[in-house]
């Protein structure tokens, strides 16, 4: 029979479908950052990988390294995660430019510190949202976002293990991005479930 | 408080290993086995995952998988990979020792994970998953009649777990420090 879970693997076309439809949500994503801090946005990097469930963890630069985390989950016609991830005082840089605060004021992650990283990650987790439902008339709706400080793997264990019901492989869209002068920079990490996959390339008449 | 101190524990404060070549990194669904005394197998950055470190003392024989989740649901394709689900895993973590000279009645599990980390994801299935997988690791445990002489599971915090396969000795690291449990 099979010796891998057969349908996760995207072909060419599909991949390409795909990276086309999250760049689409991540320009959009940057857009709404840029106008939410009134900078220019930088993307450094944008790369679609499909990878073995057990090298998933190195996307992030390590399971257990420390990490802040912007995390929202989507549902609605298909299923996922969206994580902003930070290192430490890069997430506190972010908090001062956020907050308007002289760089180097904000040195712990408290409730109004939370708040502000949280709505960061509504931002762009909206506008990536928004603009892949836009392109192929779907419902999808976030979640309020998680802000937490720890090991980036048990940040993404949930996300990893969702997709990794129906694949042996993770599939992620990963963007670094930061403003020009460098004081916010960060990675953007989309995880789609199976069935979001599934949905978006019936939508886009790709058929399974 | 965030920035300066998280890094700062490395293995040797937590383990005392320094050899370089004795560790042997556990990825999700993986399953390690060895019976090098000096070696020390390892689950980083655990979340919901759940990390069963198994041992022979007598044998010197450690094994660690890493469970990702509770059930394979008798998917044919699960069968290529055992070590993600904790109910298909677990005998083959206790055949993989036994092929290494391990005696089943001597097998002592320590476990470690099944964290929630993140609560926003309450979609049904993904709700509680840490949790699931704990109650799936002990239920297959169960099942293969092997105790468990530790644990250190459930909370929100991520975890790194090393076994340290000379002593069986197993060391958690959360954000905020170590427990070794001899």
């Amino acid at each position: 029979m099979e010796n891998r879970v057969p349908d996760i693997t995207l072909n060419k076309d599909e991949m390409r479908l795909w990276g086309s439809l999250a760049l689409k949500g991540i320009d959009n994503a940057m857009t709404g950052l840029a106008t939410m801090v009134n900078r220019e946005i930088r993307m450094s990097s944008l790369s679609l990988k499909q990878v073995p469930a057990s090298e998933a963890p190195n996307l992030v630069g390590g399971a257990d390294k420390m990490v802040i985390g912007i995390y929202l989950a989507f549902e609605g016609d298909a299923t996922g995660h969206l994580m902003l991830v930070h290192q430490p005082d890069v997430a506190l840089s972010i908090i001062d430019m956020l907050l308007g605060n002289a760089p180097g004021t904000t040195r712990d992650l408290n409730e109004m510190e939370q708040s502000a990283l949280g709505e960061m990650g509504n931002i762009i987790g909206s506008a990536f949202l928004n603009a892949i439902a836009d392109a192929l008339s779907l419902r999808l709706k976030p979640s309020p976002p998680e802000v937490i400080l720890d090991m980036a793997g048990a940040i993404l264990d949930v996300a990893f293990a969702e997709i990794l019901q129906q694949s042996d492989d993770v599939i992620v869209a990963e963007t670094s991005f930061g403003t020009s002068d460098r004081q916010a920079r960060g990675t953007f990490l989309v995880i789609p479930s199976f069935n979001f996959l599934k949905v978006i390339l019936s939508h886009a008449g790709v058929e399974k | 408080m965030i920035a300066g101190k998280l890094d700062q524990l490395q293995l040797t404060d937590v383990t005392g290993v320094a050899r370089a070549d004795a560790l042997i990194a556990v990825g999700l669904g993986e399953i390690r086995v060895s019976r090098d005394p000096g070696a020390v197998l390892v689950s980083f950055g655990l979340g919901s995952c759940v990390a069963v470190s198994a041992y022979d003392l007598a044998a010197r024989v450690g094994g660690m998988m890493h469970v990702v989740l509770p059930y394979c649901g008798n998917k044919e394709s699960a069968r290529k990979f055992p070590g993600k689900y904790a109910d298909i895993g677990m005998p083959m973590l206790i055949r993989e020792l036994e092929n290494h000279g391990a005696v089943r009645t001597r097998i002592q599990v320590k476990i470690a994970g099944g964290a929630s980390v993140i609560h926003a994801a309450t979609f049904d299935g993904l709700l509680d998953m840490g949790q699931k997988n704990v109650v799936a690791v002990r239920a297959a445990l169960e099942r293969e009649g092997i105790p468990i002489v530790s644990f250190d599971t459930g909370g929100n915090r991520g975890r790194s777990v090393w076994l340290l396969v000379g002593t069986g000795a197993m060391t958690v690291r959360t954000a905020s420090g170590a427990t070794v449990y001899p």
